[in-house]
């Protein structure tokens, strides 16, 4: 940033809602994207459907990430407020809804890591490689939504198949909230082995992925 | 295929992952306005990165979370449906919306102290909600007089009925003098309109802003000076030559706006060309 000079970004930040917006009495059958519709045009009802379906995803997320319940709890209703003044510029073209909330979450969580400069408490374990390859053993009691449960498990097991040190960057990177150039000073490595084991992780997890068919619809 | 590109494809999966920040992650996500070939890139990385949040152990939230937002979208909703609070109140707004750890601590921390002390704070605090209530109709009714006068003049070229599609953007510091001192502030305006309202604080008012757009073609323009207060704040309405939405980027800038350095990115109104500086998915955007 050279001296004196400064801009600020500007994001949308929500919707005007409007009054005499119709929308179908059976809201928990609706897709999505006609909920979201509904959410953009100020009905709340639309945004309780998304918000059972949903809540849990994005506050398990949260919670892996800052390790810390009262602090996941709030990013989670961050979340949905913030989809919900941001509904109108969601476009079902360029993603799902869940993954537009894991991003809106991600970020969140990223930004309050980094700033704070505080670690989810799991961070202290000698190898956070067992973080990833231990979570699908069923140790927590709560249940999960089919839907995700087979994503869930297709990914962890894609996990597993990766070397250990390319399983470690991303963790490191996307749950730890490292830059690239925090985890080659971290290990020891050059910055462009960091990245060569990003993207040779990422290529086989596509990969298996492929595979098996795994994509969110 | 320019140097670029390369460069981008060599960190695409490191971006995705969040693990490029800064200067690089600035350039990345302006390659991406233009490099088709290279969004499209990133966009089968996210493909697997955007299931990877599904490797954390299912947890349930407490129940008292969907009731706090309920409250808050309450809050959003007038008794005509009119999200005007928003508008009206930009401080508050972004006390709740930006600084969500603040806004936690006054939802959930209720501790002893605050039963003894706070009715000594009753008296003061019934006096700035009079002032703050006092300022917010003020605000609303400049924002209405705004909106109709846009209203009508649209009304009277288009010769249909006015749109109320009132939209609120947010500005955010880029820069980590503005970050240090948590100057923010935002911007709202019909998109089919050319008259929007500009509400900043803590600004420095020592040094020169102004309001800058990048037209359809690209080409930046300037919009008009900002008067800061000594206080660091402003409150003004700024005329654009032309429709808001017909624009790639609104922002604010000190000194020079044509200036283009790296570190930046502009985050564009248009949605089509929307990509926020944070790793969202593409086209949708995040406020962060």
């Amino acid at each position: 940033m050279s001296d004196g000079w400064c801009t600020f970004r500007l994001s949308r930040a929500g919707p005007v809602m409007r009054q005499d917006q119709r929308v179908s009495e059976n809201l928990a059958e609706l897709a999505d994207a006609e909920l979201v519709d509904a959410m953009a045009a100020g009905d709340t009802r639309a945004m309780d459907v998304l918000y059972e379906r949903y809540s849990r995803a994005v506050f398990s997320f949260a919670l892996r990430l800052l390790g810390d319940r009262a602090i996941a709890e709030e990013l989670l209703q961050e979340v949905f407020f913030r989809s919900w003044r941001q509904a109108r510029k969601f476009s079902e073209g360029k993603g799902t809804f869940i993954t537009w909330l894991l991003s809106i979450t991600h970020n969140m969580a990223i930004d309050e890591i980094r700033k704070q400069n505080r670690r989810p408490q799991r961070a202290d374990s000698a190898d956070p490689v067992l973080l990833l390859t231990n979570m699908t053993d069923g140790a927590d009691p709560v249940e999960d939504q089919a839907v995700f449960r087979t994503v869930r498990d297709q990914i962890a097991t894609a996990m597993t198949l990766l070397p250990e040190t390319q399983r470690s960057a991303i963790e490191l990177a996307y749950f730890r909230g490292l830059t690239q150039r925090e985890i080659a000073e971290l290990q020891g490595e050059p910055l462009g082995t960091i990245k060569t084991r990003m993207r040779l992780a990422i290529r086989k997890l596509r990969e298996h992925l492929d595979d098996q068919g795994i994509e969110l619809q | 295929m320019n140097t670029e590109c390369t460069f981008f494809q060599e960190n695409a999966e490191a971006f995705a992952l969040h693990a490029v920040e800064g200067a690089e992650r600035s350039q990345m996500e302006r390659h991406m306005l233009w490099c088709g070939p290279c969004r499209r890139g990133l966009a089968e990385v996210r493909r697997v990165t955007g299931l990877l949040p599904f490797l954390s152990p299912p947890a349930l939230p407490s129940p008292s979370v969907k009731a706090r937002l309920f409250e808050r979208l309450a809050e959003e909703t007038t008794d005509d449906g009119e999200s005007i609070a928003t508008f009206s109140n930009p401080w508050i707004r972004t006390t709740l919306v930006d600084r969500p750890e603040r806004g936690a601590r006054n939802k959930t921390q209720t501790g002893a102290w605050q039963r003894w002390i706070a009715p000594g704070l009753i008296a003061p605090l019934a006096i700035c909600l009079i002032v703050l209530s006092a300022w917010t109709n003020s605000l609303r009714n400049e924002v209405s007089m705004l909106r109709s006068a846009e209203a009508s003049r649209t009304s009277a070229i288009v010769g249909a009925p006015p749109q109320s599609g009132m939209q609120l953007y947010t500005f955010r510091p880029a820069c980590e003098k503005c970050k240090e001192k948590q100057a923010a502030g935002q911007f709202g305006g019909n998109p089919e309109g050319s008259v929007g309202v500009v509400v900043a604080w803590d600004l420095d008012p020592n040094e020169k802003h102004q309001v800058w757009c990048v037209d359809s073609q690209g080409q930046k323009r300037l919009v008009s000076d900002l008067e800061v207060e000594q206080t660091g704040s402003v409150f003004q309405a700024v005329s654009f030559p032309e429709p808001i939405g017909g624009y790639e980027q609104i922002y604010v800038a000190q000194h020079d706006g044509t200036a283009d350095p790296a570190a930046e990115l502009l985050v564009a109104m248009n949605g089509e060309h929307e990509v926020e500086a944070s790793d969202a998915t593409p086209g949708n955007p995040v406020t962060d």
